[in-house]
């Protein structure tokens, strides 16, 4: 009888090696070696839509390292990069669960910084940011804002990827810019769909303190004072030193948020003088200044964009936001006409489909406004919209980068 | 007679065309020879079951505050397009599977005759099944999950759809309507309602009453606008259901209610007089009646100059 159960347990562990399950893990090393072949798409195949990622994170950290360094000195450097590079897609594949994708990402970062940077490893780290920002992994990103507790405190190294990355090219503006964008991310507010136009009487002189009653309610108006109010530079300064001395504490609140977007308005102006980060500098520039309610400072910025770059995310936004800002200025038949320069440049994007359908609806042009939606829920491929895409900085170019970083790595 | 004034509280839309006319746009009030003829549908309720057997005489009605001589009641029974709006979204992936299931409850309720899409929302909108036979509703099992929400765009896109002239269009969005990316804000939401034809129901659901919710707090902003959602869905006729009213009685019961009231309205057609043609026209509707009902009528709709 124990002669049974001896054999049948022995044939259980070898068919579980040989064939493994749909979400087990098959063999790293091979899978390793394919990739290292240039057969990318046949190494990424056996893991899935949905790869047992916990599981390939351990066989990384035990079989991945014996990979790398198997092949001899010569060969670590790139294996190092292969190994990365592989995680990297398949942390990718995996990214509806994220908890443990962004271990496999961290792992290739900690791989790779076991030497020194190479060309290639550039590309890397862009990719990666890229996917961390697809990801709004900001605490990944960036790091804990100061005094804020830690969702998920498994993270274990999972944390302030960017200064590994910074660290590694420092002469690396875009890293520079994703930092700025997380800053934005951070204060995505309402504002950020309800462009306003500046009201006169919040940005000349301070207002009276106009609130009293329960603190409660002085939260509460917080939240849509800080929405709403928008001042100018001076008189959020001023505002924002103190709620008792100028206004009262919507006023504070309201020029504290000002003032966290004129201190964005700072961050990215440096990288207009960067001829790679100019073109997007200019749309986060003009889309900080049309949360500012300050509608031709935008359009100046918006008005760059076309003469800069081909790239029909940052052409659409320019589109798109420049759109917004006619909206909120009642120039319907210009909005309208804009949202329509914008879906001819992405066809069929929802951001700019669902508000210009909105505005047709309300404004009685009925057949138009059925006709933009139903194209924009055709059934068909996915249109990646550059508005949903906006808060991720550059996730928009993960196809790109992944391409580049597989030509590199041949 | 003691007037009945009970406050309109959930509609079953405005018709803006007679049954006898030719085709038109189905909200605006229709002009022919002259004439502009709106219709009005209306759900009456005693004690929650449908009121039958009313007449011209039973109903008063309001538009713009001037009274309207009503022309004609019908009692129809008229086919419904219902969409199902599907919150997938990270956020609601502990009930999930339970708004799945009531998906395909729904889908049975309906009859031969009535036709069911279902719209899907996480970071964009999805129609995952288009207008067909609710018969032929497939399985919901894989459709996938996760990703940020864009509650006030998924709502716009059903409402904004062309329905047929001899058909009502019924949406229930089952949602925690906490939104991430939409373009649009909850004020919008309401703008669009007060324009469409079709009645408006949101059922919100409690994320966390699972204790399985896979929220994603690193998510910098969310809009809860729930009392402007609330008058957007009353604005159609509709109602926002909260989380214990969920709990309580379940969506497909409060669909089964609401599918009741659809099938029982009445059709109220008159020619307004006294009042411009354009602009917003508030409705009210109440019984001469004596007793408590509950009476469900539109707000009111967009007439043109």
């Amino acid at each position: 009888m124990r002669w049974c159960w001896t054999g049948l347990i022995t044939v259980v562990l070898v068919l579980a090696e040989v064939y493994p399950s749909a979400q087990s893990v098959p063999r790293l090393g091979g899978l390793l070696d394919l990739y290292e072949r240039g057969e990318y798409d046949a190494a990424l195949a056996p893991l899935g839509a949905w790869p047992n990622l916990d599981r390939l994170f351990d066989r990384l950290r035990s079989d991945g390292t014996r990979w790398v360094a198997a092949a001899g000195p010569d060969a670590i450097a790139r294996r190092r990069l292969i190994a990365a590079a592989f995680a990297l897609e398949a942390a990718r594949l995996g990214m509806a669960n994220w908890e443990d994708a962004r271990h496999l990402v961290e792992w290739g970062c900690e791989v790779l910084r076991g030497g020194p940077p190479q060309p290639a490893e550039r590309t890397w780290q862009l990719a990666s940011v890229a996917l961390i920002q697809g990801a709004s992994d900001v605490i990944f990103l960036a790091g804990l804002p100061r005094g804020a507790p830690d969702p998920h405190p498994d993270r274990g190294a999972a944390i302030d990827h960017l200064t590994h990355a910074e660290l590694r090219f420092p002469d690396e503006d875009r890293f520079r810019l994703a930092r700025v964008v997380v800053q934005e991310f951070r204060g995505w507010g309402q504002d950020s769909k309800r462009p306003r136009l500046a009201d006169p009487q919040a940005t000349s002189v301070p207002r009276s303190s106009s609130v009293a009653g329960p603190r409660t309610l002085l939260l509460l108006d917080a939240r849509e004072a800080t929405s709403d109010v928008r001042f100018d530079r001076a008189t959020a300064e001023q505002l924002a030193d103190g709620v008792t001395r100028l206004g009262g504490f919507r006023d504070y609140m309201a020029a504290r948020k000002s003032l966290q977007l004129w201190r964005l308005v700072d961050a990215f102006e440096p990288f207009l003088k960067i001829e790679r980060t100019r073109a997007d500098a200019h749309v986060r520039l003009g889309h900080t200044y049309l949360r500012l309610a300050q509608p031709d400072k935008a359009a100046e910025q918006f008005q760059h964009v076309a003469g800069l770059t081909s790239d029909p995310f940052l052409l659409y936004l320019a589109r798109f936001f420049t759109a917004r800002m006619q909206q909120a200025a009642e120039d319907r038949a210009a909005a309208i006409a804009s949202y329509r320069e914008a879906l001819q440049i992405v066809p069929r994007a929802e951001s700019a489909s669902i508000a210009l359908a909105a505005l047709l609806f309300t404004g009685d042009e009925r057949d138009d406004a059925y006709d933009v939606v139903a194209a924009a829920l055709t059934p068909g491929p996915p249109v990646q919209d550059p508005w949903r895409q906006y808060p991720s900085g550059s996730f928009h170019l993960w196809p790109t980068l992944v391409a580049r970083l597989r030509e590199e790595l041949r | 007679m003691t007037r009945v004034r009970v406050a309109i509280a959930v509609a079953v839309g405005v018709i803006g065309v007679a049954a006898w006319l030719e085709p038109v746009d189905t909200q605006t009030p229709v002009l022919r020879s002259g004439t502009t003829v709106v219709s009005v549908n209306v759900s009456v309720r005693a004690a929650n079951a449908p009121v039958s057997g009313l007449t011209a005489v039973d109903f008063e009605l309001a538009d713009n505050g001037v009274r309207q001589s009503i022309r004609e009641v019908g009692l129809e029974a008229v086919p419904i397009d219902a969409t199902v709006i599907l919150d997938t979204s990270g956020s609601t992936s502990g009930v999930i599977d339970r708004l799945k299931r009531d998906a395909r409850d729904i889908a049975r309720f309906l009859k031969p005759a009535d036709r069911l899409r279902v719209l899907t929302m996480d970071s964009y909108v999805h129609e995952i099944v288009p207008l067909g036979p609710a018969a032929a509703l497939p399985s919901l099992d894989r459709v996938p999950g996760g990703g940020a929400t864009s509650a006030y765009d998924a709502l716009v896109a059903a409402l904004i759809a062309r329905v047929d002239l001899d058909r009502r269009h019924l949406i229930v969005a089952m949602t925690d309507a906490i939104d991430t990316v939409s373009v649009l804000d909850a004020p919008a939401v309401r703008d669009v309602a007060a324009r469409s034809d079709a009645v408006l129901h949101i059922v919100r659901v409690d994320p966390d009453s699972s204790g399985e919710s896979r929220f994603r707090p690193w998510v910098a902003y969310q809009d809860r606008d729930f009392q402007t959602l609330r008058d957007a869905a009353a604005r159609t006729g509709g109602q926002l259901h909260d989380p214990d009213e969920f709990s309580r009685r379940g969506t497909v019961e409060n669909f089964k209610r609401v599918l009741e009231d659809f099938r029982s309205s009445y059709v109220l057609r008159y020619t307004p007089t006294g009042v411009a043609p354009g602009g917003w026209h508030e409705l009210k509707v109440t019984l001469t009646r004596a007793g408590h009902f509950t009476i469900r009528a539109r707000r009111g709709y967009f007439g043109r100059s």
